[in-house]
């Protein structure tokens, strides 16, 4: 039994750097595979809806008619199998994180794609 | 024989940060008996199998829990592959055996860190998970997430690991490895450590095994059961064998989890040096059949998953049966006879996950 | 790994089987209960130190009455509390027996019912 054992530790962080970054400051550098958020590149989707048939919790929501497709950031859970589902690529997961909101109906987001197009 | 007084512990405890609920029973300061109640946290997890596709619900079971996410994600797809008799990759094992490994070893710091907290040893607890820290940023690194992995899929992985990673991991666990071996020091040597854990809460030889307690807790007591023995992922080509301390007190359940903390990090070595090179896929066709319970261990100790397919793409009913639960029957056991100051931290020598073992 | 056999047993031979299970060294490893909508059994699972498993299935029906085996197993009260709470099968003689608050669920014997049912 020893006394004392953690001291030299105590005394390398009283006078080592701090541990933690001034987060503000110093950003916190993501790495390449960070599951941040998906986004969705809308001009090559074609609205098949198979990544909102696919999501475990049913964050997304794909109209055909409308051209729409609508997530709903608070319920998704970056599983990351909408992304490996998708026929198209058109998905696909940055490395950010969806900022906070002071608004509830921010959550949604929601992106349209353009109707003219596929008429002509 | 003073007068019992009964004081309900739990399930919000500054300690704790489980809903664990206790009633326990004092005579004077000596608890004589416990009562537990769980179901605070009862999501019904394991019914939604019913409802998500057999792909879909490895998701969900991965997030039963926040820190042995990856191996009910292994144990799911594992137990699924049995039953679909699909034999995946070797690179695929080896690198969920790295995953499971450092999960492992993630566990057990943090457990480190809430133990010492337990005790008041405040800045222990800052440097153990100073330590861990490191460890989640590899697992950001390779798999994008800091808790939750998904990178488990039926018939094989999602994502691989580059060789240059593999080697940039080596390095990182040595520096793993210096900067904890001053911490576990502490926890093994320091006398005012010791006088908190050595000779409370004795679990002996039979009454573990006769309890049925599970990983750290049933190898404290000097029992060599542990279920990577299996060898089921890679544990089947690699050279380890369990820890047993023998003297199933407190002391001996954390000299346990430190040496396998040493043990998972030389485990990831010798998976590295093995790795085989190749595919981390094989595809999947059709929907599972019939049944399969798997073992395998967990941080927390040995996890059983039970699934029953009916051929259709749901599965009929998935089980989880946790460490946790296992160990609640010896937690009763240890706790009468000792003083109620040693409550949580008996509490927290079975490692408990309450969110795991209500699902 | 190896294929898995379920050995049937009826609730008159389970304390038996138990008994002699114990004597043969075996522990209790786990106990639950599957419903599906055509059968419903109960699943016993022993494990010996040298890692051998063996299981035993048992059909039941909800409501009815099983011998409990916590006599010969002490853990098995735990399990056989979460069977009764969740599933609505009783057991006689459970050593601790919590008398349905368990697990204190919104809805009683919440996984007695299955897909199935409900859709009916």
């Amino acid at each position: 039994m020893a006394f004392n054992v953690i001291g030299k530790t105590i005394m390398k962080s009283l006078f080592g750097k701090p541990a933690t970054a001034m987060y503000p400051i110093i950003k916190n550098e993501f790495y390449p595979n960070t599951r941040g958020n998906i986004e969705n590149a809308i001009e090559q989707c074609n609205f098949c809806g198979l990544c909102s048939r696919r999501c475990p919790t049913g964050a997304i929501e794909v109209s055909k008619p409308k051209r729409k497709w609508e997530i709903d950031r608070t319920r998704c859970i970056v599983c990351n199998f909408c992304v490996h589902v998708c026929a198209k690529k058109s998905l696909s997961t940055q490395r950010h994180y969806t900022a906070p909101m002071t608004d509830k109906a921010k959550r949604i987001y929601t992106l349209y794609g353009e109707a003219e197009k596929k008429d002509a | 024989m003073g007068e019992r007084t009964i004081i309900p512990f739990g399930p919000q405890h500054p300690v704790l940060p489980e809903p664990l609920h206790l009633d326990l029973i004092l005579e004077d300061e000596k608890v004589v008996g416990a009562v537990p109640s769980i179901g605070f946290v009862h999501r019904g997890l394991e019914k939604l199998v019913e409802k998500r596709d057999y792909h879909e619900m490895m998701y969900v079971i991965e997030r039963v829990c926040g820190i042995c996410s990856f191996i009910h994600g292994q144990g799911y797809v594992q137990t699924i592959e049995e039953i679909m008799k699909i034999e995946i990759p070797d690179r695929a094992k080896y690198l969920r055996t790295i995953w499971a490994e450092l999960s492992r070893t993630h566990s057990h710091l943090l457990w480190l860190g809430l133990m010492a907290d337990a005790y008041g040893f405040e800045s222990l607890f800052m440097h153990c998970w100073r330590v861990r820290e490191r460890i989640l940023d590899i697992f950001e690194e390779t798999t994008g997430g800091r808790v939750i992995f998904s990178v488990c899929k039926v018939g094989g992985l999602w994502k691989d690991i580059d060789n240059d990673t593999l080697k940039r991991i080596i390095s990182e666990l040595k520096i793993i490895e210096d900067e904890l071996k001053p911490l576990t020091d502490v926890f093994i040597k320091d006398f005012s450590v010791q006088k908190r854990t050595r000779g409370i809460g004795v679990l002996t030889y039979q009454e573990a095994i006769d309890l049925g307690a599970a990983g750290p807790t049933l190898r404290g007591s000097g029992v060599a059961l542990d279920m990577r023995k299996l060898g089921y992922a890679a544990y089947g080509e690699l050279d380890f064998e369990p820890i047993v301390e023998k003297d199933g007190d407190c002391y001996a359940r954390t000299l346990v989890r430190i040496r396998e903390i040493y043990q998972s990090l030389d485990l990831i070595r010798q998976c590295i040096s093995k790795i085989p090179d190749g595919e981390i896929e094989v595809k999947v066709r059709g929907n599972p059949n019939g049944e399969y319970l798997s073992r395998i261990e967990q941080a927390r100790g040995q996890v059983i998953y039970y699934a029953k397919a009916n051929g259709t793409k749901y599965l009929d009913r998935f089980r989880v049966r946790t460490p946790t639960f296992a160990n609640i029957a010896p937690l009763l056991k240890m706790l009468p006879g000792s003083e109620l100051a040693d409550v949580p931290l008996l509490a927290l020598t079975i490692d408990p996950c309450i969110s795991c073992t209500e699902r | 790994m190896a294929e898995q056999t379920y050995n049937p047993v009826t609730s008159g031979e389970i304390i038996d089987r138990a008994k002699r299970y114990v004597q043969e060294g075996y522990r209790l490893t786990q106990i639950h209960c599957t419903k599906t909508s055509t059968e419903m059994f109960i699943i016993y699972t022993f494990e010996k130190l040298d890692l051998t498993c063996e299981n035993l299935k048992m059909h039941v029906q909800v409501g009815d009455t099983v011998p409990s085996i916590s006599g010969i197993f002490p853990a098995a009260f735990l399990y056989e509390n979460e069977t009764h709470d969740l599933y609505g099968v009783n057991f006689s003689d459970m050593a601790v027996d919590f008398k349905g608050t368990f697990y204190e669920t919104s809805v009683k014997q919440a996984f007695s019912m299955t897909g199935a049912d409900n859709n009916e």
